[in-house]
């Protein structure tokens, strides 16, 4: 597959994801789960403290400091998961040409 | 004494900006540029906005012809208008240019390339429609771009304004203290007060209420404290957010109006606190729609009570012979749950909804109405539609002819509930369905009231959680920090949770 083949089947996927609802779906679900398992709750911690310690936080370097923090302590558990939840959504749309490659 | 700051009627419906300005911002509001900052700021909203709930609703388009525009059509039309022009990323952020047509995203750099090449520097945010200045690295906002955005919003506040279509604001009165802002206040008991003071409190923290109070929907009663229970909550919210006083509050004014409007509050004997909730509500319900008759002409009352906690429960009963089932649904403010009487040592909340949404088995035999059959019937209660905040009562006090018992089991209760084993999975009409696929049906606990004593004599005290996610414990005028695991480790007599937003 060339550069632009990779590219379009991106934005294909992207869009299939989008319009039939599945990425609503899916965000809500990884949502509920960061939830339940209180990473939405430290995330909101941890931004309260870098706002209230520094005197002039603005959202890019809040999300600087945030950002690689909270990609860490998301648990493997619920990265799997949603990992799963897409490769079966993968596997239904994704034409049969490209998945050998 | 009063002054009057000029501001239309047009301005005054909407809140100030969430953002302060920048000179950036500053600068290009005054230069030639700002009518096409204008005009392409509100077709931005419209974007940004397009899906967004109003009400709790999905907002309904109609073409030109009148037919409902499908949903997954405006997904689609959506996705389209929020892509990135560069390499086409449509799902994580991306940003309108303010001043041209251009979309880019924050991840792989294109909003920032863009501003760099063309001097443009502001981007709207496509999911929220704030406008975000790349110079600054910060969210930005300016008064009347907010106008636009609330009014596409539907946001609006209830302006005090005179006769002028002035509004008016008592002179030398500035913003809140970060302190006042809080809302942390105690009261103080005035003998056996403690139901009502834990109650008020899961109220002054309740953030719907707050926001509709603090908003000034209650500003323009005509009744006075002596009567208006409403008026006394309005005054509470006033004096715990408006004032950096952290001596105990004393709810005289609620109190005697409590008396008054329902005889059996009076004297010194102990309240139910539960009873006391549903009263309070019930009186918030009552003054909202007599000052605002146009909420209540509908089937669903969209009064702040109701819109707050008003849900609806389906029980189905149906035929063990023909399986042939029927619902009913009736509306609910909160869930009274029988304590879950289990064999192993823990009780938690999820068994206790199991249990009450489990099928139950009817005694009577009667005549199927489907199958025309001497039967069985089975009954199960679900949940049909869930309020924004979700309340409940564990059944801890039994009440009998000879006498009364309270049990004092724990109740373990999650501090995240998953509700959606609990609700009617097919919903038949396609539009509710949307609906629900559409938010989440995770809740977090804010509040729990708390009973401890016996049936006789006890005391009430409750712990909210704040803003900032820390749990505070209110014992009458007392206020103090407390942890997670004292949380849970809590005897809950009542519970709140508030959904998660999605």
């Amino acid at each position: 597959m060339t550069n632009s083949d990779v590219q379009h089947l991106k934005q294909q996927i992207q869009d299939v994801l989008v319009e039939s609802g599945k990425y609503d779906e899916l965000s809500n679900f990884l949502r509920s789960k960061l939830y339940q398992v209180g990473w939405t709750d430290e995330i909101n911690r941890m931004t309260q403290s870098i706002v209230t310690n520094e005197a002039k936080p603005t959202f890019s370097n809040v999300i600087e400091r945030i950002e690689p923090k909270a990609m860490d302590i998301v648990p493997e558990h619920i990265k799997t998961e949603i990992l799963a939840k897409i490769e079966e959504f993968l596997k239904d749309v994704v034409p049969k040409e490209y998945k050998s490659t | 004494m009063t002054s009057t700051v000029k501001k239309t009627l047009e301005e005054a419906k909407f809140s100030p900006p969430v953002f302060d300005s920048c000179p950036h911002l500053k600068q290009i509001l005054t230069s030639n540029a700002k009518d096409t900052v204008y005009r392409n700021y509100g077709l931005a909203v419209n974007v940004a906005l397009a899906l967004k709930l109003r009400n709790g609703n999905v907002p309904l388009y109609k073409t030109s012809d009148g037919s409902k525009v499908e949903y997954k059509k405006l997904l689609r039309l959506r996705n389209k208008a929020v892509r990135c022009r560069e390499c086409l990323e449509s799902l994580s952020c991306t940003y309108f240019c303010l001043q041209c047509s251009h979309v880019g995203c924050w991840k792989n750099g294109h909003a920032l390339a863009h501003t760099k090449s063309t001097g443009h520097v502001f981007g709207i945010d496509s999911q929220t429609g704030y406008i975000y200045c790349f110079r600054c690295g910060d969210y930005v906002g300016d008064q009347r771009l907010e106008l636009i955005r609330q009014s596409k919003q539907g946001e609006r506040t209830e302006p005090v304004m005179d006769n002028l279509g002035t509004e008016t604001i008592i002179d030398g009165s500035r913003p809140p203290s970060l302190k006042a802002s809080t809302g942390l206040r105690g009261f103080i008991n005035m003998g056996a007060t403690c139901f009502m003071s834990s109650i008020v409190q899961t109220i002054v923290h309740n953030p719907f209420v707050r926001d509709y109070f603090l908003s000034g929907y209650h500003a323009k009663c005509p009744k006075k404290m002596d009567t208006c229970i409403t008026c006394c909550i309005d005054e509470i919210f006033k004096v715990f957010y408006g004032t950096d006083e952290t001596k105990g509050y004393g709810p005289t004014a609620l109190l005697t109006a409590a008396w008054r409007v329902k005889n059996s509050l009076a004297g010194y004997s102990e309240q139910d606190a539960h009873e006391f909730w549903q009263f309070l509500l019930d009186e918030i319900h009552k003054s909202d729609t007599e000052l605002h008759p146009e909420l209540d002409d509908t089937s669903t009352c969209r009064c702040i009570t109701h819109k707050t906690f008003a849900g609806q429960l389906q029980s189905t009963v149906t035929c063990e012979k023909c399986l042939h089932s029927k619902n009913t649904v009736d509306p609910m403010l909160d869930l009274s749950l029988e304590i879950a009487k289990i064999s192993k040592n823990k009780v938690t909340l999820n068994d206790c909804l199991d249990l009450f949404t489990s099928k139950e088995k009817l005694d009577s035999m009667t005549i199927c109405s489907h199958c025309k059959r001497e039967t069985t019937r089975t009954k199960q209660l679900l949940v049909r539609k869930l309020p924004p905040i979700l309340a409940f009562q564990l059944k801890r006090f039994e009440h009998s002819a000879s006498s009364s018992t309270k049990i004092e089991t724990h109740v373990g209760f999650p501090l995240f509930l998953d509700m959606e084993p609990y609700t009617v999975s097919d919903i038949l009409d396609s539009n509710e369905k949307e609906r629900t696929s559409w938010g989440l049906m995770t809740y977090q606990l804010f509040a729990i009231v708390i009973h401890i004593g016996s049936v006789n004599t006890g005391h009430y005290i409750c712990i909210i959680k704040n803003r900032d996610g820390n749990w505070f414990k209110f014992d009458d005028s007392k206020i103090t920090l407390v942890s997670q695991e004292y949380v849970s480790k809590s005897n809950a007599y009542l519970l709140y949770y508030i959904l998660c937003q999605a």
